[in-house]
This record gives structure tokens, C-alpha cells and sequence, in this order.
């Protein structure tokens, strides 16, 4: 009896406090959209990583809305006139994002400013998944613009053909990308990490059955910031999604909407870092 | 006797190579962490480019190094290239910022804005009429710290529309210092200072640095439609060398071309219709980078400059030649009939932007100076 009091209690606890923290969350975008600027604006430049993808993705969606809204009747014609500039995006992205890895050195060090000394550092766990991604990813640009290492396309060769027990591992979801883009394995993990723990948190905060403490309010505000919704939830379970339909053909059409997502998400989640670094505190 | 001298050669070997160890790991530090300035787009683009005419000027000169050739070089300048364009076409960007908040960090006068800071936290204190036991010295260090706050953040690359928006954030620096518990000079008088009367001394922009962020304004805003129009006409420009392999005219909308002939149609306007919008961006160029040169060779002129200042305006100076020269070029379209001289001019002038981006001095932090009374 006792059990199914605390589950009933819990269950209205939390659907109180999910409209709590709707509201929350939407006043705090409310302000973040308020305080936009045109320093916002200069700092979509300097993300010009994300600026690329988004793009393209954008320009990828252009025949899906065609032909969603009935408006263009020949999307293909419309997707062929979008290949040329498309296709620029695209390699502009290539090496954008291969020099990703560069931007992930100062998680990983710090210069003492007195004794100008480097002091090395072991980030998150999402941080150092990264860097390894990024790497692979810089490595897959030089094998595909630069030089072509035999030995990585044999191996990705016999990957596919690989068993155990009867089993092909490689042909798995997310596994498969392995052969030609080992840099999905590691995001995948790493956005898994941003995630799980991110939601069991929220979920447990939220389904308490007893009033939150003083603490946890505070715990359960930060979390509900627009910054950290987007890189915890919108961007990951968006890059988790992209992984895991890269290769299936049949959600070909969602992959640019997909991309869409997550890496405006992921502008607005820079653009709004950038905000914060030129903020005086 | 034997054993613990070959313990002591042990150790010390083991010293030596830790310390080898240590140092090889600091260069390695320092070098990676010099390397986290390329993701700066504008050095970014620079290398791009740099690179790229450099292939170019070697594929024509027929001198690829015999170890290079196995790698793919025509894939790897055409990437390059793309992203050398991708930097361009989005670079319009920053341009409302620019246009609208003019007070940059280098046009404000640091050391008369201290000086009238030190004023105002003067007149301050002896009109709280509180007992002043603070001395000249303390008021000084205390207005020099929240001016080396302000001139900290504004290097960041923040710009001000306004003295009144400089004043915002000034305030908030004045209560993040005197907050500071930590600090000697946490003073109750210092809590509201009325910053109300507060003129921000600065110079506004003069006609030559006009003229070059003019310039630069209409070659960020020309990048849009060309770009548009390169990408429409043909996927890859830059290797195919022609455009017509691969004519789409679905998205003609974006391309200038229609409207030029149109505007072309009077007789006014008839030179517009046979100008040709790469050329005039050229020409843009040409000209922003003359008014840069300019500038920089008058400030050299200019005896009341510091020598920090005449060293950034002598790397200027070379930079912006080096760059005209290059713009100039391809300005009178000598790129068709001398591609060698021209790619190498350009490897040159991109090489030598890097270098004054990378070289760029700040202003250097303000010093505390007793000698200004109340």
C-alpha cells in the first residue's frame, strides 16, 4: 500500500513539475531571445564549422519542403540546380571538420599565465570521445583528399566481412558506419554520455516523491537552461538519430532534417557560449 | 662501492631523461596550443588560399617534387579552394556588428579614459564626505584595474555603439573589482560610483580607415551574389577552368546578370551590363588594401604614435602592399597570361597576412600613474 502511494505521489509530483519546468525552460528562451544581438550575428562567422553543415543540410531540405508543400512539382530539376552549391558546402565542411581537432587541444591543456608553463588535463569523458572522433575524422580527410592509405581501405574491406559466432558485427546500426566513417562510433558513445546521465537526472528530480530541497531547485533550474537543453537532449539525441539511420536508404529523406536539427542546435548553443565569453560577469 | 655509483648513474639518467621528457612535452604543449589559432577564420582562410596558389604556381611551373607525387594534390586544392570561398561568401556576417558599433577597442584613448576615471572616483569620495582614509596611490590602482578589466574585454573583440554602452559595462567592471574580496582596495565608496558625467574619450574613424572598411564592406557584399553565381554555373571552377560543362539556370534568380542587362538597357547605365562581377571585386579589393597601405604608411609618419603602434603599422604596411599588389594583378586579369607570377605574388601577400594577424600587437595594459590629482 505504502508502495503504491509513493508511486502515486510520485507520478503527481512530477506532473506538477513538468509544467513547472515547461515554464521554466520557455521563460529562459524567451530571455535568451530577448538579449539577441548583432554580436550574435558575428559570431555565427566564427562558427563557421557548424555554418557549413547547417547549410547544406538546409539546402538538402529545399526539395523535401518542394515537395511536401505541392509548390515546386519538379523537385528533382530543383535537388539537380542545388547539387553544384550543395557539393561546395559540403567540401567546405570537409576541412572545417577536419581541423575540428584543433579546437579540442585547449580541453586537454592550459598555460599557467605566471609561469608559462603547460599544464596537461584529463577533460569529461564526452570531451576526450571527441578529440578521438575529430582525429579519425581528419584522418578519413587525408585518405580521401590528400593520400590513400591502402592497409585503412583493406581493413575497411574486411570489416564488413568480419563474423563472430555467426555474427557480423559491422552490419549493426551504428557499428556499420565503422567502415567509412569511424568517427561516428565515438560521437555516438559521446553523446550517449552527454545524454543518459543529463535525463536519469531530470527524471529523478522530477519524479521525487517528496519536495525538492533548496539545492535541487537550483540543480533542476541550471538544467533547464537553453544552452544546456540543446547540447544535452536537442544535439545529441539528433547526432545519436543521424548515426543511427546514416546507412538505411529508407530514411534517406529524414537525414537532412535530422541534420537540420541538431546543428542549428548546435549554432545556437555556440552562438549562445560566444554570448556568455563577452558577457561581464 | 661499485653497486651504489651504478645506483647513482641510474638516477641520474633517470633525471636527464625526465627532464628531456618534461621539456619535449612543454614544446609539444606550446606548439599545439600556437596551432589552436588557425581555427581563427581570417588566418584560417589566409593558409587556405596560401596553399592552394602554392599547388597551383608548382602544377604550372611543372616542379611538383617527385615525393608528392602520389598524393592528390588537384583534389586537395580544390578543397582548399572551397573552403577559401566558404570563408568569403559568409563573412557578411560580422559586417551589422562592424557598421554599428564603431567604438572599437583601439579607437577609445586609454590613458586620458583612466585619467578621467581617477576624477570621477576623486570627486566621489569627497563628496560621500565619509571619513577618506585612502590614499592617491590606492584610488589609482583601483581605477587602473577596472580599466585593464574594460580594455581586457574589449580586446575580446567586443565594440561599443555608443559612450553610453561603454559606461554599462564600465559600471559593471567598477562593482566586479570592488566586489572582489580578495583584492586590497574592496571599499564601501567604491560600491556606486555615479559614472553620469562620464565622456568617453575616443576618436572616431578617419577618412582612410573609412574608406577601407567601405571597401571591405562592398567586397563582403559582392561575395554573396558572385559565390551564388560560381557555385550555380559550375560545381568545381577552379579545376575545370570554364564554366559551361555544367549549366543549371533553375536558380538564374540569385545571378546578377539579368538584372545588369536590364539595367543596361539605359543608356546611362550601358557600361554596367559588360562588367564583369569577379573583376569588380578584384577591384574592391585593390582598393581596400591601397587605403589600408595608406593609412599605414601615414601612421608612420605620425611621431606621436608608441612603438608598439608603428610596429603593428609597419607590418601593415607590407601586408597591405603585398596584398594590393596581388589584387592589383588580378585586377588587370593578368592571371590568364602570367598564372605563375601571379599565384606566387598571391602565396606571398596571404603568407604575409598570416603573419601580421599572427604578429598583431594589443594595447598593452594600462600602468598606474599618481601624478593625476582630483
Amino acid at each position: 500500500m505504502g508502495m503504491i502511494s509513493n508511486v502515486g505521489s510520485s507520478i503527481s509530483f512530477g506532473v506538477c513539475r513538468l509544467y513547472a519546468d515547461a515554464w521554466t525552460l520557455g521563460t529562459n528562451i524567451t530571455a535568451d531571445l530577448k538579449k539577441s544581438s548583432l554580436r550574435d550575428l558575428s559570431g555565427l562567422y566564427y562558427q563557421f564549422d557548424k555554418v557549413t553543415k547547417w547549410s547544406g543540410s538546409a539546402l538538402n531540405l529545399f526539395p523535401i519542403a518542394a515537395r511536401v508543400s505541392g509548390f515546386v512539382t519538379d523537385s528533382k530539376g530543383l535537388k539537380t540546380a542545388l547539387t553544384p552549391i550543395t557539393a561546395s558546402v559540403l567540401m567546405f565542411k570537409d576541412l572545417c571538420y577536419a581541423l575540428l581537432w584543433i579546437k579540442d587541444i585547449d580541453s586537454w591543456m592550459e598555460k599557467d599565465k605566471t609561469t608559462g608553463r603547460i599544464n596537461f588535463k584529463m577533460p569529461a569523458w564526452d570531451l576526450r570521445l571527441y578529440t578521438v572522433g575529430n582525429l579519425c575524422e581528419f584522418g578519413v580527410f587525408v585518405h580521401s583528399y590528400i593520400y590513400k592509405f591502402d592497409v585503412c581501405s583493406q581493413i575497411a574491406k574486411g570489416m564488413g566481412t568480419w563474423e563472430i559466432l555467426g555474427v557480423k558485427p559491422f552490419t549493426f546500426p551504428v557499428l556499420a558506419n565503422c567502415s567509412y566513417n569511424p568517427k561516428d562510433i565515438f560521437i555516438f558513445a559521446a553523446c550517449s554520455v552527454r545524454f543518459f546521465p543529463y535525463a536519469g537526472r531530470f527524471a529523478r528530480l522530477t519524479f521525487k516523491a517528496s519536495p525538492l530541497n533548496s539545492e535541487e531547485k537550483q540543480e533542476l533550474k541550471d538544467m533547464l537552461k537553453f544552452d544546456q537543453v540543446l547540447k544535452h537532449v536537442v544535439c545529441s539525441l539528433g547526432k545519436m538519430a543521424i548515426i543511427w539511420v546514416a546507412p538505411n536508404h529508407y530514411m534517406k529523406d529524414w537525414f537532412p532534417l535530422l541534420t537540420l536539427i541538431s546543428d542549428s542546435g548546435s549554432l545556437i548553443g555556440g552562438v549562445l557560449k560566444k554570448r556568455r565569453e563577452l558577457e561581464v560577469k | 662501492m661499485t653497486l651504489t655509483y651504478i645506483s647513482r648513474g641510474f638516477s641520474a639518467a633517470g633525471g636527464a631523461i625526465q627532464l628531456c621528457v618534461d621539456e619535449s612535452t612543454q614544446l609539444v604543449g606550446n606548439g599545439l596550443l600556437q596551432l589552436t589559432k588557425v581555427m581563427d577564420p581570417d588566418i584560417l582562410q589566409r593558409i587556405c588560399k596560401a596553399t592552394a596558389l602554392g599547388i597551383a604556381a608548382m602544377a604550372d611551373a611543372g616542379c611538383v617534387p617527385s615525393a608528392l607525387k602520389n598524393f592528390k594534390l588537384e583534389s586537395f586544392k580544390i578543397v582548399l579552394l572551397n573552403t577559401d570561398a566558404g570563408h568569403n561568401f559568409w563573412s557578411w556576417f560580422r559586417q551589422p556588428y562592424n557598421w554599428f558599433k564603431p567604438i572599437t577597442v583601439n579607437l577609445v584613448d586609454w590613458d586620458a579614459a583612466q585619467n578621467e576615471l581617477i576624477a570621477k572616483l576623486n570627486a566621489q569620495l569627497s563628496r560621500s564626505g565619509a571619513p577618506n582614509h585612502l590614499t592617491q596611490a590606492e584610488v589609482d590602482k583601483f581605477a587602473t584595474d577596472c580599466m585593464n578589466k574594460q580594455l581586457e574585454h574589449m580586446k575580446k573583440g567586443v565594440n561599443y555603439a555608443t559612450p553610453e554602452e561603454f559606461k554599462k559595462d564600465l559600471a559593471k567592471q567598477l562593482k566586479v573589482v570592488n566586489g572582489d574580496s580578495a583584492a586590497a582596495h574592496h571599499q564601501p565608496a567604491f560600491a556606486n560610483v555615479d559614472l553620469a558625467d562620464f565622456t568617453l574619450p575616443h576618436r572616431n574613424a578617419n577618412y582612410l580607415e573609412w574608406w577601407t572598411n567601405f571597401s571591405f564592406t562592398w567586397v563582403d557584399a559582392l561575395c554573396v551574389p558572385l559565390y551564388l553565381k560560381i557555385w550555380n554555373l559550375d560545381p568545381c571552377p577552379f579545376l575545370l577552368g570554364k564554366a559551361g560543362d555544367l549549366t543549371l539556370k533553375a536558380a538564374d534568380a540569385v545571378s546578377l546578370g539579368t538584372q545588369a542587362r536590364g539595367l543596361g538597357e539605359t543608356r546611362l547605365f550601358k557600361w554596367v551590363s559588360s562588367q564583369d562581377l569577379g573583376n569588380v571585386v578584384w577591384g574592391a579589393c585593390t582598393a581596400a588594401f591601397l587605403f589600408q597601405f595608406l593609412e599605414a604608411r601615414r601612421k608612420l609618419n605620425d611621431q606621436s604614435l608608441k612603438s608598439w603602434q608603428m610596429e603593428n603599422a609597419k607590418r601593415d604596411a607590407i601586408a597591405a602592399a603585398a596584398e594590393a599588389i596581388y589584387c592589383g594583378a588580378n585586377f588587370l586579369t593578368l592571371q590568364n597570361s602570367n598564372s605563375i607570377l601571379v599565384n606566387s605574388l598571391g602565396v606571398v601577400a596571404k603568407l604575409a597576412g598570416v603573419w601580421r594577424i599572427l604578429s598583431r600587437n594589443d594595447h598593452p595594459k594600462l600602468k598606474s600613474t599618481t601624478a593625476v590629482g582630483g
